[in-house]
């Protein structure tokens, strides 16, 4: 084919030729061209196959409907030829085919099309069983479209927010004029198009109009100077969600756009004629012909016919006849023909006008990959067959031109409700919530003026909405004449493959199938047939299912109803959905040190915590035992900044403390610490941690790391229902804090401090404020890990200093830093469960043995109530040590390895360490309470399911008098 | 001993773009950066820069407002509402009885509060506060914002703050207008500020704005 003279509705840069590959070959097309008007305009009409059957298809409606048309790239996959722009270096093959387009192999399965009536796969391959694997193997193989790169990680998209007064969806002639009229009242307008270029059906319906192309310049104009008004061109908007939220997706992001009110003036979708071989490449809608000469300067044809009910059809002859294609017919379906002066228009051009006519059937050439001709029948006064078949005619091509469907999508999803309008024979709008306003043709109004004046109004009435218009609004103008939509343009045939879902590769004789078969709802037949449930979601199939549906049933196309419109409008590739990737981390002031002292980071929660420290030469459990036995033997320095950290002070501070905590406070003293464990009010233990008392009514608690942000929130409901004159604060990320453990911290501490260190100072337990190193601190004495150690507290922004000072000082000494592991192996050493670890979301403080922790003489704590019940109840699991014999080595149990005994489960390893400074594995479990006796054997299923032994220990493993971590 | 300098907590970040730090008073910021003549246009069209080592206080309490209307400190009147303090910095009511305060680069205003907070206040709570600051600057940030943030922050007034969720952190934001040019301001737990800085600067960068030092800004 060659191009048609240049015109100024052309999309396309003749200046911009750009070279292409498809299928292994090298074409040429101009900038702007898609890659379907391209390839049309290069003679290449076979461009896909279809879904099921493996059949020829083409281009068909060049309006983001063609799904037969879709191809990968090496990169993406199924991209839809119709709106995939070309571009230098593109290369791309069909999707959905074995061996290539021209020579798919799955050709073949239309032979088999009689053994795969509808529903088929509900009713095969189930027997014999054992074949289904074979089945199921073979069908993942064939089924689906395009091929998922697993390799091709998806960039990174830039998901946005935006905001309007009110989105105009569609900027044809009504959305257009709707958004410049409520722009002038001062409204924030923006307008989404989905095509590259404004002007909607102006653009390729009208450019022979000089009226209409004079309104469309004025109105574009109008557009770009109102600085009200926002136009964003492909632009599609995908879904639409609750009060005004409407997903707006491009070629780069996914927009999630708030907009105040929306005008609705999305258009119509032109829709197909059922007849034989309806699915043919060269079968094209009329408005996809009108696209691929107004907007691509292609001549679609040689010679064809038109199929029509409506002027669309005739509008559409003219300008084939213009771009000099030879018309052979206009093919009306209607007894009474057009009644509008277009039908002179039409025969004075001297094409053939044939009434109350259709196409029967288009005749293929043997490949089946072009029309060569048509036949047509005669119809009688009902619009049905009536043969005998009366005419032949050749030629390359078959436009279709028989109705509309409306755009509706973004109504339904915003919640209006349509009902079907027998004078444009389609769906309108009944009831629209509020802010929703609706305009042209998707209003059922179709002419140029009228579409004009329907903008207008609903700009207006959109103004008025938002409170920028107090005047009134005219009505919407209403449809004169013949219906632009025929009733049924459904053409039964022997051979069928006529097709009406072309995404699924179902045709007419399906429908009576699944109806015969009881499937007569047309949600039910939706899921039995598959129709509307392709990739086009039914966007050229849906109208005239529920047509035939209704005609089946015998009943009104209301009666019969619509299916339910989702998001997304068209396929959203999942990177744009997921955009782009935050994922906060939490880091401590000292992070950075970590690093470069070789940490290797694990996550704790939001939190990145130092693990342990890479030692060359080391493995790393052999660095874990190493910071262990650092600490043990001589000084370590550990990162804390994670630990929560609350403070609370008022006049009820210390009631507060004593019903939120199980312990007492009333008695705790300045400058002393106490262990509290808390539980929530069915008893179970939910965070536990230190109380300082700073002062008469002011302490200091920490937290566990996971738990701080929840432990928190219940804080302060407590302090509300509990009226509590208590100021509370989460100083977790204020505050940072380190723990300096060994024998050797007092010295090395010593040395940057103003507090007196001195065991009679400041004995275990003790909290001090004062400075370390020149900043502020609170300073605790602790024994979480058995050694003699002080948790140091500080302002978040002198961490560094702190630590780096503390680093200087025990340089001497031998100072090393250890990690959360090193830790977790010394606090194991010393049996301290640690709080959604060593429990889960049902232990009681009985369970892990710290019913000392619980001050029954308390008038009330949270949980009080049910612990006294559950003290009087047997326990059913009790928290243990374990330890393996000295030579043990292996297999390992793991944490969350099943404790059994004979059949049953006897409990479950909550801590493991592999390697320990007493030289032997040991652990906690849960174990049943007639195992729970130190001394006793316990069987440990591992993986692979062998059983190792360990015995019952006393705790703690390590330093049971506390001397070390008491030291004097 | 003395005390150390507060520093940003995405000094790291900040130090391979070469800054040239600069004291202001116990308070280590990154004054300008190397190779960039061209700062302040920069600042103008869209800058990210990092004012995190600015002191900053918090007091809460039944007598918090009292307290600080002894200490001759202006009051916003309504929640979320700022002020400035009398020589340089920000007051911001957070409640009804929570204030936060920040110090301007050439401000000490707060640690005089500190001391007399020291002294001991009854039922006015120190709080600790060591929020990173970062400011958002020129025509160009909300685009930034538009792609953290579902706030739409061009519709906002700009002496009160915003508490919302940037890029997957909570944060406290206000808007602020410069010399004929708006930023905004603000402030993240100092915790998860590298993790705000960095997908900040991407974006930033991404759009074609640049880091940029205080001086840009304020030099």
């Amino acid at each position: 084919m060659t191009r048609l003279p240049p015109a100024a509705s052309q999309w396309i840069d003749r200046e911009k030729p750009i070279e292409f590959r498809f299928e292994g070959k090298t074409y040429r097309g101009f900038q702007g061209d898609v890659v379907s008007s391209a390839l049309w305009a290069a003679d290449v009409r076979l461009v896909g196959r279809s879904f099921k059957y493996h059949r020829p298809r083409g281009s068909y409606s060049l309006a983001n409907h063609d799904v037969n048309a879709m191809f990968a790239d090496g990169q993406a996959t199924n991209l839809r030829g119709d709106v995939l722009p070309i571009k230098p270096g593109l290369d791309i093959h069909a999707v959905n085919t074995l061996g290539g387009v021209k020579n798919d192999w799955l050709r073949l399965t239309q032979w088999a099309a009689r053994m795969m009536p509808v529903g088929f796969y509900y009713k095969a391959f189930h027997t014999p069983r054992k074949l289904f694997p074979v089945y199921e193997n073979q069908l993942r193989k064939i089924a689906g479209l395009g091929a998922i790169q697993p390799n091709n990680l998806a960039e990174s998209t830039p998901k946005d927010y935006a905001f309007c007064d009110l989105l105009v969806i569609g900027s044809g002639p009504s959305g257009l004029a709707g958004a410049i009229a409520a722009a002038e009242l001062g409204v924030r307008v923006m307008i989404v198009e989905e095509h590259p270029h404004a002007g909607g059906s102006l653009c390729w319906q009208s450019p022979n109009d000089s009226a209409a192309e004079a309104s469309l310049k004025t109105m574009l104009a109008t557009v770009q100077a109102n600085p009200n008004i926002e136009l964003r061109t492909a632009s599609q908007v995908a879904g639409g969600y609750a009060d005004h939220w409407f997903a707006l997706v491009d070629a780069q992001r996914l927009t999630k756009l708030r907009a105040r009110a929306v005008l609705v003036a999305s258009g119509a979708i032109e829709q197909p004629a059922v007849f034989h071989n309806n699915d043919l490449p060269g079968v094209l809608l009329a408005s996809a012909a009108q696209r691929l000469i107004h907007l691509y300067a292609v001549k679609p044809f040689n010679r064809c016919v038109v199929l029509t009910s409506n002027s669309d059809g005739y509008l559409a002859a003219l300008d084939l006849n213009a771009a000099g294609v030879e018309v052979a017919a206009v093919v009306d379906l209607r007894p009474g023909g057009e009644s509008t002066e277009l039908a002179d228009r039409v025969a004075n051009t001297g094409i053939e006008i044939r009434v109350q006519q259709t196409v029967y059937e288009a005749l293929a050439n043997r490949r089946k990959t072009n029309v060569t001709g048509v036949t047509l029948c005669p119809l009688n006064e009902c619009g049905q067959l009536k043969p005998p078949v009366t005419g032949q005619m050749d030629c390359d091509g078959v436009v279709v031109s028989v109705g509309w469907t409306p755009a509706a999508a973004p109504l339904y999803q915003a919640g209006a409700k349509l009902s079907y309008a027998s004078h444009v024979e389609q769906f309108v709008p009944k009831s629209l919530p509020d802010g929703v306003i609706v305009a042209g043709r998707v209003n059922g109004v179709f002419t140029l003026a009228d579409r004009l004046a329907d903008g207008r109004r609903a700009g207006l009435d959109a103004a008025r909405y938002l409170g920028h218009y107090d005047d009134a609004v005219p009505e919407p103008p209403r449809h004169e004449g013949s219906p632009p939509s025929h009733p049924y343009p459904i053409f039964s045939h022997p051979k069928k493959k006529n097709f009406v879902d072309f995404d699924e590769d179902i045709h007419l004789a399906d429908f009576a199938n699944a109806h015969q078969e009881g499937y007569d709802n047309i949600e039910l037949v939706k899921r039995y047939t598959t129709v509307g449930m392709g990739p086009s979601q039914g966007k050229l199939a849906n109208m005239n299912a529920i047509r035939i549906l209704a005609s089946l049933n015998d009943q009104s196309i209301d009666a019969t109803g619509s299916t339910t419109s989702r998001p997304f409008y068209h396929p959203v590739p999942i990177a744009q959905l997921a955009g782009r990737r935050f994922h906060p981390l939490r880091r401590t002031p000292m992070h950075d040190w970590h690093q470069q002292a070789g940490a290797k980071f694990i996550h704790a929660g939001a939190w990145l915590r130092p693990e342990y420290y890479q030692v060359d030469g080391k493995t790393r459990e052999q660095a874990i035992l190493a910071e262990a036995q650092q600490v043990r033997d001589c000084l370590g320095l550990i990162d804390l900044g994670t630990l929560g950290k609350i403070q609370v002070s008022g006049p009820d501070a210390v009631e507060f403390l004593e019903r939120l905590y199980t312990g007492k406070f009333q008695r705790q003293k300045i400058g002393q610490t106490r262990y509290v464990m808390a539980c929530d009010e069915t008893g179970v233990v939910i965070d536990d941690g230190v109380v300082a008392r700073l002062d008469k009514d002011r302490f200091y608690v920490s937290a566990t790391t996971g738990g701080v942000a929840a432990f928190f929130r219940e804080m302060q409901r407590w302090a509300l229902l509990w009226d509590s004159e208590v100021t509370l604060v989460n100083l977790t990320g204020q505050l940072t804090a380190m723990n300096l453990a060994g024998p050797l911290a007092r010295q090395v501490l010593t040395e940057l401090t103003d507090v007196d260190l001195s065991a009679e100072e400041f004995p275990f337990g003790g909290v001090r404020e004062g400075t370390v190193a020149g900043v502020p601190a609170k300073l605790i004495r602790v024994g979480f890990v058995g050694e003699l150690g002080y948790e140091i507290h500080i302002p978040a922004l002198h961490g560094v200093a702190v630590w780096n000072a503390l680093y200087e000082a025990g340089a001497a000494v031998g100072i090393r830093p250890f990690g959360i592991e090193a830790q977790r192996l010394l606090r194991l050493e010393k049996g301290h469960p640690i709080i959604s670890i060593d429990t889960d979301a049902l232990t009681n403080p009985y369970e892990i043995g710290a019913s000392w922790a619980l001050n029954r003489d308390k008038p009330f704590f949270v949980g009080q109530r049910s612990l006294q019940i559950v003290e009087k109840q047997t326990l059913t699991r009790r928290l243990v040590g374990i330890a393996f014999e000295k030579d043990f080595t292996g297999p390992y149990p793991e944490e969350c390895h099943l404790v059994v005994d004979g059949d049953e489960i006897a409990g479950r390893v909550t801590s493991i360490a592999h390697g320990s400074t007493l030289g032997q594995v040991i652990g906690l479990a849960f174990v049943r309470p007639d195992l729970a006796d130190p001394g006793t054997t316990l069987k440990i299923r591992v993986d692979g399911g062998q059983l190792v032994e360990a015995k019952v220990a006393t705790l703690p493993f390590y330093d049971p008098g506390n001397s070390r971590q008491n030291q004097t | 001993m003395k005390l150390p300098s507060r520093v940003s907590p995405i000094q790291h970040a900040l130090q391979q773009h070469g800054p040239e730090w600069r004291d202001f008073g116990d308070a280590r910021i990154a004054w300008r950066y190397e190779s960039q003549a061209f700062a302040e246009p920069a600042a103008h069209a869209l800058g990210l820069c990092d004012l995190s080592p600015l002191a900053k206080l918090g007091v809460k309490g039944p007598h918090t407002a009292a307290w600080l209307e002894e200490q001759g400190v202006p009051l916003p009147a309504a929640m979320f509402e700022t002020l400035p303090l009398e020589a340089d910095g920000t007051i911001i009511r957070l409640g009804n009885d929570e204030f936060f305060l920040e110090d301007g680069l050439e401000s000490s205003r707060l640690s005089q509060l500190d001391i007399k907070l020291g002294q001991g206040q009854s039922r006015v709570a120190r709080v600790e506060r060591q929020e990173a600051t970062f400011l958002l600057t020129g025509s160009r940030a909300l685009e930034v914002f538009a792609q953290t943030c579902a706030i739409n922050f061009a519709a906002l007034p700009t002496n009160q703050v915003v508490m919302t969720r940037i890029a997957g952190v909570n944060v406290m934001v206000l808007p602020e207008r410069g010399d004929n040019f708006y930023y905004y301001r603000l402030w993240v737990d100092p915790t998860f500020a590298l993790s705000l800085w960095g997908s900040l600067a991407e974006i930033t960068r991404q759009l074609g704005g640049q880091i940029v030092g205080v001086a840009a800004v304020f030099g």
